[in-house]
């Protein structure tokens, strides 16, 4: 494979911190140590397979030329020294060389692809490979190993080139497995988000306070927990941006609303506040719901609804209280404590799919796996002394392939689906069977 | 496993026993030969439902003479866990064929109130009890049944019909009915549930309900008549009973009773006036009745309301006086009564008088003589029945004042009652909010009639010390009284004392120094530590809600609440139901998906009284403050003077005794079961000393060292991570047997080497760490 043509230019580089010489031939970059214990290390490339090649900014600590490989995400990094100083005046001159070369390959590469054509066709294949395509590639390669295994035999021993195992692997893709892959990919694409933090907004803090004006900062994330925690204003924002006003002119309202107003809120201010009428939406929305419907999966040994006490008015001594109404206007602490709860129970339910309730239902499932025998040892101990019977190691084994069971089923969850081992060994089979 | 206690085999449907229940069978066992009541404390999670109900149901199959069991809870919860205890009792009983025929006849049922037990679409989905019982009534009373054209028509009950069809002596089949399955046997045949279980109690063994049925006056004499008096009356959780006692006895009325008082009685004379003009002879016959002194009866269970919250029976044995027999006379005298009262309630400073006192300024400002005062309840519901009024709803307020002058006229004497007019609630001078309360101070007045009309009646509670002031405040003597201790094999409890903040300032919820910034900031310190070590759930109790919610506001203002919330989401208890019990499910829904969570809650609240937070939904709980009541109040004032004069119990030692007693029992949440484990901190420097921590129950104060007392926030923060670390480590149930687990030979065997070894159980601790390090 190594036909050596003419040198094009010759430097002292080393690489991997080691010194040695780097060599520019018309169609390839050889790089050999000058240590001749560390022969076997040497490097050659392609230029054809040299995808574009980077250097370090002129004046800085080192001189560093980077090539980037088209069909691999790897990349060699030459550093230039002479007399224990970055050599940037060789970096430069290879660095010419090397863009050189590659605008004369590619020009030449232009025209063999219309002159040639179908003939090269693997040739072909190798270099219209696309970036994306080489990720996809290699992110299948690295995520089954079996493959990759059979990718290293075939292609890395010289057997068939890459293009034809590629399009082997196409050729074999039934529909079917086509599209788990896609699907692999698509889920791939979906990183395991992070839940809502259980962090409470509690203030947005300005960035800056300069005499009158005050500067606040909004990422995404903070937006996204304003309109969690504050559902009125999420309803003004759809309703008014960007119809009736600017993004930023709704937000520079909802801090005077929200912030700056808040300390003066009883002088009547509230008449132009535009989240006064969401609010009171939101209020409404509350008594709508049905109690018996939210009440509905609630266990009875928490359901505290279940129980009115008998006679409720005018009896009792938990009655020597002043009626509610008083202490929501004499109580500046209301509005924090409803806060609270609010924003944990948004915590809890963003994270619903991931951890609906799978405790009980778990451990009735795991129960009748279980022999007949098993069942009644565990239901006849005393209170439960076994502890494998309640401890939460034990639960979560079984959540995760109950989660793993539901998951499948429902796109865009919080956790990735590994596919199991049986589903990629048959795709392997149905791949290399012969 | 078979348990014999003296000549009694009970089967337990467990295959190993703890030592402790075994004690409490044979204190159950002598309390029940002797025919006299008890007092039991037993730590929580030991299994005190199970151990006497598979107690009581051997004890019913040998011994025929025993009457039922009325097992009285504090929640509907609680009422569903029992009858799933019994159910397993039952079954075991069974699968061992004990006697089957004669077991094959218990009918065991839990009742509730209408709103729960009820299949109509209309009347189900009421808010209130009362609208449910209003509603139901509109649907069942006799003259609507009598006047309806069809059995089928829509204003009747359909499922009451169908159970009026069943006749008298339908009886549902035995088993063990719970809330729901109530509800599922009257779908599938198409009966009321409600009044199958009301009907069912003649006949069933085993009763469970809410102590109001028994205690209150005005609900016991509607629905307990008729138990025999060879029950066993069983108060489970039974801590608190003397306030459930004397608030059942309690009457207030505040200004918008009296209000719709004013609309109610313009409103009868209206009905009055129409019955008059249309059918006189329905009132002529009711005045009749009342010369005659036969007092109301109700013609059908669904008329029956409640009635006057009377204890006596010979009070109504008299005959209703003349001056209010006709109808329009008693709205007068009621009317005369009401005005009297508004007076008082113009007044604008607080009083406090003596039912005499009070019943003396009234009479002669009235002209008329008390003695007619004892009988407007009953004249009321009398009046309610003739005019055939249905939606009770309405007359809620009027009832109130009757029940308020029944009681003021039953008691004119005596120093049980008394009565504390406030212009203003104490913490809100600006705000007047008039409130006239009959207050009850004598907790035994509700509970001596059960004490006499039952054999056998059993106080049991896992913080329930100390049992001598029990049996002092409600007037009883009990045949046995025992405080029994928890064996363990690991130290799966780890109590302490935290008196100090690390900066070394003592922490308390005393009122000078509640607020200080040192005193919240130590608070918060420990909260924060504590939420940041411990795994899963961690609740924390305040004094009150006031006190909670100024804690929470200065904490947020401080910072330490942005903090904790790093650690654990934060939950709060509201005074809304709804919206606590949504609360509670996500606080466990957090802990059960690993992300941990606190819950913030009030020591005296509905979430220390009925919740649990067993296993991982609580290992750790921090009491803040000791939960003292509010000790201006003019009603705790008043109790303190008669306990004081009446039984000589000192001001200083009672409320102490209440506070530890709420602490205990908020500490008591969260362990449920002997495998359960929990660090509980007490977070106040009173604590520390020995009139309250000698209070504490005894399982508590076996595992309460000296070295896990007076601490500092640091020091219990090393030595719950230490603890922690320590019962994480792998255990074996087999290490306990025949230390904290007996089996049914080593039971044998011990009862034939020594039966004494067994009686000492409560005596010795069975420290047993080094076992787990070893395991």
């Amino acid at each position: 494979m190594r036909q050596e043509t003419t040198l094009l230019a010759e430097k002292s580089a080393s690489f991997h911190k080691r010194p040695g010489t780097l060599k520019i031939f018309e169609n390839s970059v050889a790089w050999n140590p000058s240590s001749q214990a560390e022969r076997q290390d040497s490097v050659w490339l392609s230029l054809s397979d040299v995808k574009s090649q980077m250097v370090s900014a002129q004046g800085s600590k080192q001189a560093l030329l980077k090539l980037a490989m088209l069909n691999s995400s790897d990349s060699y990094v030459f550093e230039f020294v002479r007399a224990a100083k970055p050599d940037f005046v060789s970096r430069d001159e290879i660095k010419d060389i090397i863009s050189r070369q590659l605008a004369r390959l590619k020009a030449a590469k232009e025209e063999s692809g219309t002159t040639q054509g179908s003939q090269k066709e693997a040739e072909d294949f190798k270099t219209t490979v696309s970036p994306e395509e080489a990720k996809r590639r290699l992110e299948i390669l690295r995520r089954r190993p079996e493959l990759q295994r059979i990718h290293m035999s075939l292609v890395g021993g010289v057997l068939i080139s890459d293009a034809h195992f590629w399009n082997g692997v196409r050729y074999r893709l039934h529909q079917s497995e086509r599209e788990l892959l896609n699907n692999e990919e698509e889920q791939a694409s979906v990183k395991q988000t992070r839940g809502v933090s259980s962090e409470i907004l509690s203030e947005i803090n300005p960035v800056e306070q300069k005499g009158k004006t005050v500067k606040y900062r909004l990422t995404q994330d903070i937006i996204h927990k304003i309109f969690l925690e504050d559902p009125a204003v999420h309803l003004a924002f759809q309703n008014y941006v960007p119809s009736k006003m600017s993004e930023q002119a709704f937000w520079t309202q909802y801090f005077q609303s929200r912030y700056i107003r808040q300390g003066k809120k009883s002088a009547g201010s509230e008449k132009d506040d535009i989240f006064t009428p969401f609010d009171s939406q939101i209020q409404e929305g509350k008594h709508v719901k049905d109690k018996k419907e939210i009440l509905k999966d609630v266990e009875s040994e928490i359901n505290l609804f279940l129980d009115d006490k008998p006679y409720q008015s005018g009896y009792g001594i938990n009655e020597h209280s002043v009626t509610s109404q008083i202490r929501e206007k004499e109580d500046p602490s209301l509005p924090l404590l409803e806060r609270l709860n609010r924003h944990s129970s948004l915590v809890i339910e963003a994270s619903k799919t991931s951890s609906a309730s799978p405790y009980r239902e778990d451990f009735e499932t795991h129960v009748t796996q279980q022999s007949y025998q098993k069942q009644e040892q565990l239901l006849n101990f005393p209170y439960s002394v076994l502890p494998s019977v309640h401890s939460k190691s034990n639960q979560k084994v079984h959540n995760w392939n109950y989660l793993a069971a539901s998951l499948r089923t429902l796109p865009g969850n919080l956790f990735i689906v590994k596919p199991s081992e049986d589903v990629s060994r048959r795709v392997l089979e149905e791949l290399f069977d012969t | 496993m078979k348990i014999p206690i003296d000549d009694l085999i009970v089967y337990f449907p467990y295959p190993f026993i703890y030592p402790e229940q075994y004690l409490y069978m044979k204190e159950l066992k002598k309390t029940l030969d002797a025919g006299g009541h008890c007092i039991l404390e037993m730590p929580t999670g030991t299994g005190k439902t199970v151990t006497l109900l598979s107690f009581f149901v051997a004890y019913r199959a040998a011994r025929k003479s025993i009457g039922k069991l009325i097992y009285c809870t504090r929640t509907v919860g609680e009422i569903d866990k029992v009858l799933e205890e019994l159910e397993r009792v039952l079954a075991y009983r069974r699968d061992c064929n004990v006697d089957v025929a004669s077991e094959s006849q218990l009918v065991a049922v839990g009742l509730t109130t209408r709103r729960n037990l009820c299949l109509h679409p209309a009347v189900k989905d009421s808010e209130t009890r009362e609208e449910a019982d209003s509603k139901c009534r509109s649907l069942t009373a006799s003259w609507i049944r009598e006047s309806a054209t069809s059995r089928s028509s829509d204003s009747l009950c359909r499922y009451y019909e169908t159970l009026q069809q069943k006749g008298e002596l339908f009886q549902i089949p035995p088993g063990v009915y719970s809330m729901s399955s109530l509800n599922a046997f009257g779908e599938e045949q198409g009966i009321c549930p409600y009044f199958t279980a009301r009907r069912s109690l003649q006949y069933a063994s085993i009763i469970v309900y809410n102590y109001h049925y028994l205690l209150d006056p005005k609900i016991a004499r509607m629905i307990s008549t008729e138990l025999e008096r060879d029950c066993v009356v069983v108060f489970d959780e039974a801590h608190n009973i003397d306030d459930v006692c004397i608030e059942t006895m309690s009457v207030h009325l505040k200004r918008d009773t009296i209000q719709r008082c004013y609309q109610n009685l313009s409103h009868l004379s209206g009905l009055i006036q129409d019955v008059k003009d249309r059918n006189a002879q329905q009132l002529q016959e009711e005045y009749q009745r009342v010369l005659n002194g036969i007092s109301y009866l109700p013609s059908s269970e669904t008329d029956a309301l409640s009635v006057a919250p009377i204890l006596s029976d010979s009070a109504l044995q008299e005959t209703i006086p003349g001056n209010i027999r006709k109808a329009e006379h008693f709205l007068r005298f009621l009317r005369r009564i009401l005005e009297y009262i508004q007076n008082v309630m113009q007044r604008n400073v607080a009083t406090q008088e003596t039912t005499w006192a009070f019943l003396q300024s009234m009479a002669s400002l009235l002209q008329s003589d008390f003695r007619a005062l004892k009988f407007s309840s009953d004249r009321l519901q009398s009046l309610i029945q003739t005019l055939q009024i249905t939606h009770l709803l309405e007359f809620q307020p009027l009832q109130t004042l009757a029940d308020f002058v029944t009681i003021l006229g039953s008691y004119p004497t005596g120093n049980a009652f008394v009565v504390i007019f406030e212009p203003y609630d104490e913490r809100y001078p600006s705000i007047p909010d008039p409130l006239l309360q009959l207050a009850c101070l004598d907790a035994s007045l509700a509970m001596q009639p059960v004490f006499s009309r039952f054999r056998s009646v059993i106080l049991t509670s896992g913080t329930i010390s100390p049992i001598e002031l029990y049996s002092r405040i409600l007037m009883f003597t009990p045949v046995t009284a025992k405080s029994l201790t928890m064996s363990f094999q690991r130290r799966n409890v780890c109590p302490m004392i935290v008196t100090r903040g690390s900066d070394q300032l003592p922490i308390s919820s005393k009122y000078d120094y509640r607020h200080d910034p040192s005193v919240v900031r130590n608070y918060g310190t420990l909260v924060m530590e504590m939420a940041r070590m411990v795994p899963d759930g961690l609740v924390c109790f305040f004094t009150s809600y006031v006190y909670m919610e100024t804690m929470i506001q200065l904490w947020h203002e401080m910072g330490i609440i942005k903090r904790i919330s790093e650690y654990k989401l934060i939950f709060i208890e509201t005074p809304d139901n709804l919206e606590c019990t949504l609360a509670l499910k996500n606080y466990r829904k957090a802990c059960d998906c690993g992300r941990g969570a606190i819950f913030m809650c009030v020591a005296r609240g509905k979430v220390a009284e009925g919740i649990d937070f067993d296993r991982h939904y609580g290992r750790c709980v921090i009491v803040l403050g000791v939960p003292f009541q509010y000790t201006e109040s003019r009603v705790l004032r008043a109790r303190l003077e008669f306990l004081r004069t009446n039984l000589q119990i000192s001001e200083g030692d009672f409320l102490s005794f209440d506070a530890v007693r709420q602490a205990a029992q908020c500490i008591g949440r969260v362990i449920r079961s002997k495998t359960d484990y929990g660090i509980m901190v007490f977070a106040d420097k009173r604590f520390n000393r020995p009139d309250k921590k000698n209070k504490l129950p005894k399982w508590v104060l076996q595992f309460l060292d000296d070295a896990h007392c007076d601490l500092s926030v640091d020091m219990a923060v090393s030595i719950a991570s230490a603890f922690l670390k320590q019962i994480a480590q792998p255990f074996y149930a087999d290490n306990a047997t025949g230390v904290a687990l007996i089996s049914e030979e080593q039971l044998l065997h011990w009862m034939e080497t020594n039966d004494k070894k067994l009686d000492s159980f409560e005596y010795s601790h069975y420290l047993h760490t080094s076992s787990v390090s070893q395991g």
